[in-house]
C-alpha cells in the first residue's frame, strides 16, 4: 500500500469524525438516520476536500460507487418488506405464532430457533441482509418486541458472516491477500469464529430471562454451539464454501431434535417474560399481567388458535419463507443452475482516482458486478408474489387488500431506509477513496508494538465492518493492510487474517447498514441508535474474548505460524 | 410535505445524479459536476426529513393525547 498519507494524530481524528459524528447523531442524539447519515457524509466529504487532498472527480467516483453499492442492499429492502407485508395483511404471522405455539411450546427454544439457528442457517446460504428480512418479521410475528426482533438475529447470525453466503467474504479476502499458509488462516478463523457463535447464544438466552434464560438454554446452547462451530472447524479445511452453511443446516436439525426432549416440555411459573410483548407470545398462555387478569387464558385462546389454525395452516403461512428458502438452495447450491443464471451481471464503469496524497483506485468496467438472478432480492421478490398469488387463491385478504395497497405500505417503510442506506455507503466509499480508512487502520498499526497490535487486530476488522456495514468490505479494505502491518512487525500473517476476518463478522453485528434493513423492517427505523447502543457491549465484550484468543493461539502455536 | 415525500425526492435526486455521474465520469466535466450536486441536494432533502419528523411525531402525540411513547422494554 504505497501512498504518503500523513498518519498523525490530527489526521487520525479528522479521518474518524465521520464515524464520531454518525454514532453521535444515531446513539446519543438519536437522529433518524436518514438525517444523521448525511450530515456524516458531508463530514467525511469536507475532511477528505480539504485534509486528505482530494479530487472532486475522486469524490464523484466514490459517491457513485456508493450509490450502485446501496442499490445493491435496497434491493433486499424493498422484495423483504413486500413479503412482510404480504404475509401480514394475509394473517400468516398468527398463522405462524398459532402453530409454532403447538409444534414447539418452550419459548426459549422457539427464540433460540429463529434469533440464532434459522439466521445463522440463511446467513450461510445468502447474507447481505436476508437472514434480518426473513427473520425479523417471523420474530415480530411470534410477539418478539420490535427491537429485540432485530437485535437478536444480528448478533445471532454474526459469525456466520465469515464464511456465510457460501464463502464470499473468504475468496474476496484471498483475491486481495496472497496467504502463504491458507490452512492455518482457516483453522485461526474456526477457532476464534467460535467465540462470537457462542456469545450469541449465551447473549440471546441471557436477554430472554438473565440467569432463568441461561440455566434453561444451556444444553441447547451447548449442542447448537458445538454443531456450528466443531462442524465448520473441521469442514473449512475441506470445503471452506459449504462449511457454514452444513454446520448450519446440521443445528436447524438438532433445534428439532432438542423440541422433542422432556426438558424443553417443563412448564415453570418463574419464568420471565423480557423479550415478548404482552399479550401476544407462545409457549405458555394467559401472558401479561394486566391482561392476563382479564383473559380466560385457557378454553376461549384454544378456539381462537384453532380458528387461526384452520383459516390459515402453519405449513401455508410459512409457504412464501420456504419457497424462497428452496429458491435459495436451486439457486446457489446447484452448480449447473448457479453458473446458467450468473451468466446475466450487471456492473457499472468507472475510471481510476488518485488523491493529492497517491492513494489510488484502478479503473474498473464492470464495478461490484452482481447477478440478478442469484441476488437475494429477486428470490425475495418471488417469493413475495408466489406468497400473494397463494394467500389471494385461498381468500385470505380482505376487500380492501390490492397488491396497490401492500407496494404502497411497503414502500412507506422502506423510503427512509433508501436515503439512509445511499448515504451509509457513501461515507464509507469516500472514506476509502480518500485514505480516511487508511490513516485510521495505519494509526493504530503505527502505535502499537507488535503484540497489542496483534490483539487490535480484530478490532480493525470490527471498525471496517462498522464504516462499511459488510464483513467482505471490510477484509477486502483492510486485509492487504493486515498482512503488511503483520509481515512489518514480524506476526504471523495467517493469524492476522484470521483475526481480521473474526472482527469483521464480529462488526457486523454494529453494521448500520444491516441494522437499519432490520429496523426498516421492523418498523422502527428511528430507534436505529437504541439498536447499536445494545449490540454495542456484545462487540466490545466478543471483541476483547477474540482478542485474547489470538493471542492464546500465538503462544500455544509458538508464534502461529 | 411529509417526511416520505422529502424520502422519494431525495432518493429521485440520488438516482438521478447515480446517472448523471456514470454517464459524465469518463470525460464530461459539467455532467459528473451536477450529478454529484444532484447527490448533495439529495443529501440536505434527507436531513430536512430530522424537523418534518419531529414535526408529524408531535402530531401524532397531539392525535392520541398523550406524551412520551416509548414502549417500556426493560433494559
Amino acid at each position: 500500500m504505497q501512498t504518503n498519507l500523513p498518519v498523525t494524530v490530527g489526521y487520525w481524528i479528522a479521518a474518524f469524525l465521520p464515524i464520531l459524528i454518525l454514532l453521535v447523531l444515531l446513539v446519543w442524539r438519536r437522529w433518524p438516520t436518514s438525517a444523521a447519515a448525511p450530515v456524516a457524509l458531508f463530514v467525511a466529504v469536507g475532511v477528505a476536500l480539504w485534509l486528505f487532498r482530494t479530487p472532486l472527480d475522486t469524490l464523484a467516483v466514490a459517491t457513485g460507487k456508493g450509490i450502485w453499492d446501496a442499490i445493491f442492499v435496497l434491493y433486499v429492502i424493498w422484495p423483504s418488506l413486500l413479503l412482510f407485508k404480504v404475509a401480514e395483511d394475509a394473517g400468516a404471522f398468527e398463522a405462524i405464532q398459532a402453530g409454532l405455539r403447538r409444534l414447539m411450546p418452550d419459548r426459549l427454544l422457539v427464540v433460540l430457533a429463529f434469533g440464532w439457528v434459522l439466521t445463522s442457517f440463511i446467513q450461510g446460504i445468502a447474507g447481505f441482509g436476508t437472514p434480518l428480512a426473513v427473520t425479523v418479521p417471523l420474530l415480530i410475528g411470534l410477539g418478539v418486541k420490535p427491537l429485540y426482533a432485530v437485535l437478536l438475529p444480528i448478533i445471532g447470525a454474526a459469525w456466520g458472516n465469515a464464511f456465510g453466503s457460501l464463502g464470499t467474504t473468504w475468496f474476496a479476502t484471498q483475491s486481495v491477500v496472497d496467504l502463504q499458509n491458507p490452512e492455518a488462516t482457516l483453522l485461526y478463523a474456526a477457532i476464534l469464529l467460535w467465540i462470537p457463535n457462542l456469545l450469541a447464544g449465551i447473549t440471546i438466552s441471557w436477554l430472554y430471562g438473565r440467569w432463568w434464560g441461561l440455566r434453561r438454554a444451556a444444553p441447547a446452547i451447548a449442542v447448537i454451539s458445538l454443531l456450528h462451530g466443531g462442524i465448520q472447524l473441521v469442514l473449512l479445511q475441506v470445503v471452506p464454501a459449504l462449511a457454514t452453511f452444513i454446520a448450519t443446516a446440521a443445528a436447524f436439525a438438532a433445534i428439532f431434535v432438542l423440541n422433542r426432549w422432556s426438558f424443553y416440555r417443563q412448564e415453570d411459573e418463574d419464568e420471565p417474560n423480557r423479550l415478548f410483548v404482552r399479550g401476544a407470545w407462545i409457549g405458555k398462555e394467559g401472558e401479561g399481567e394486566a391482561e392476563a387478569a382479564d383473559a380466560e387464558p385457557g378454553a376461549e385462546g384454544r378456539v381462537q388458535e384453532q380458528e387461526t389454525e384452520q383459516r390459515m395452516p402453519l405449513l401455508i403461512a410459512f409457504a412464501p419463507y420456504a419457497i424462497l428458502a428452496v429458491l435459495a438452495v436451486v439457486a446457489l447450491l446447484i452448480p449447473p443452475i448457479t453458473n446458467v443464471l450468473e451468466q446475466v451481471e450487471v456492473g457499472l464503469p468507472f475510471p481510476e482516482t488518485q488523491t493529492g496524497y497517491d492513494v489510488q483506485q484502478e479503473s474498473v468496467d464492470a464495478y461490484a458486478a452482481f447477478t440478478p438472478l442469484t441476488h437475494p432480492g429477486t428470490l425475495l421478490l418471488i417469493s413475495a408474489l408466489a406468497g400473494y398469488v397463494l394467500f389471494r387463491s385461498r381468500n385470505l385478504y380482505d376487500a380492501d387488500e390490492t397488491p396497490a395497497t401492500i407496494g404502497r405500505d411497503a414502500a412507506a417503510q422502506a423510503l427512509p431506509a433508501t436515503t439512509a442506506i445511499t448515504a451509509l455507503l457513501i461515507i464509507s466509499k469516500v472514506m476509502d477513496h480518500s485514505g480516511e480508512i487508511t490513516v485510521l487502520a495505519l494509526g493504530i498499526a503505527a502505535v502499537a508494538p507488535d503484540l497489542v497490535y496483534l490483539a487490535a487486530s480484530n478490532f480493525i476488522g470490527i471498525l471496517g465492518a462498522l464504516i462499511t456495514s459488510s464483513n467482505t468490505a471490510s477484509n477486502v479494505l483492510f486485509a492487504p493492510l493486515q498482512a503488511t502491518a503483520a509481515e512489518a512487525e514480524g506476526l504471523p500473517v495467517s493469524l492476522a487474517i484470521a483475526a481480521q476476518t473474526a472482527g469483521g463478522a464480529t462488526g457486523n453485528a454494529l453494521a448500520p447498514g444491516d441494522a437499519l434493513l432490520g429496523m426498516t423492517v421492523a418498523g422502527i427505523p428511528e430507534r436505529l441508535g437504541e439498536l447499536i447502543g445494545r449490540a454495542l457491549p456484545w462487540a466490545l465484550i466478543t471483541g476483547i474474548l477474540v482478542s485474547a484468543g489470538t493471542l492464546i493461539i500465538y503462544f500455544v502455536t509458538g508464534g502461529g505460524g | 410535505m411529509t417526511s416520505n415525500r422529502l424520502n422519494l425526492i431525495a432518493s429521485l435526486f440520488v438516482l438521478a445524479g447515480l446517472v448523471l455521474l456514470v454517464v459524465g465520469l469518463p470525460d464530461n466535466r459539467i455532467m459528473w459536476l451536477l450529478g454529484l450536486g444532484a447527490v448533495g441536494v439529495a443529501m440536505v432533502v434527507a436531513i430536512g426529513t430530522r424537523v418534518t419528523e419531529q414535526r408529524e411525531e408531535e402530531e401524532g402525540e397531539q392525535e392520541t393525547g398523550q406524551g412520551g411513547g416509548g414502549t417500556g422494554e426493560p433494559t
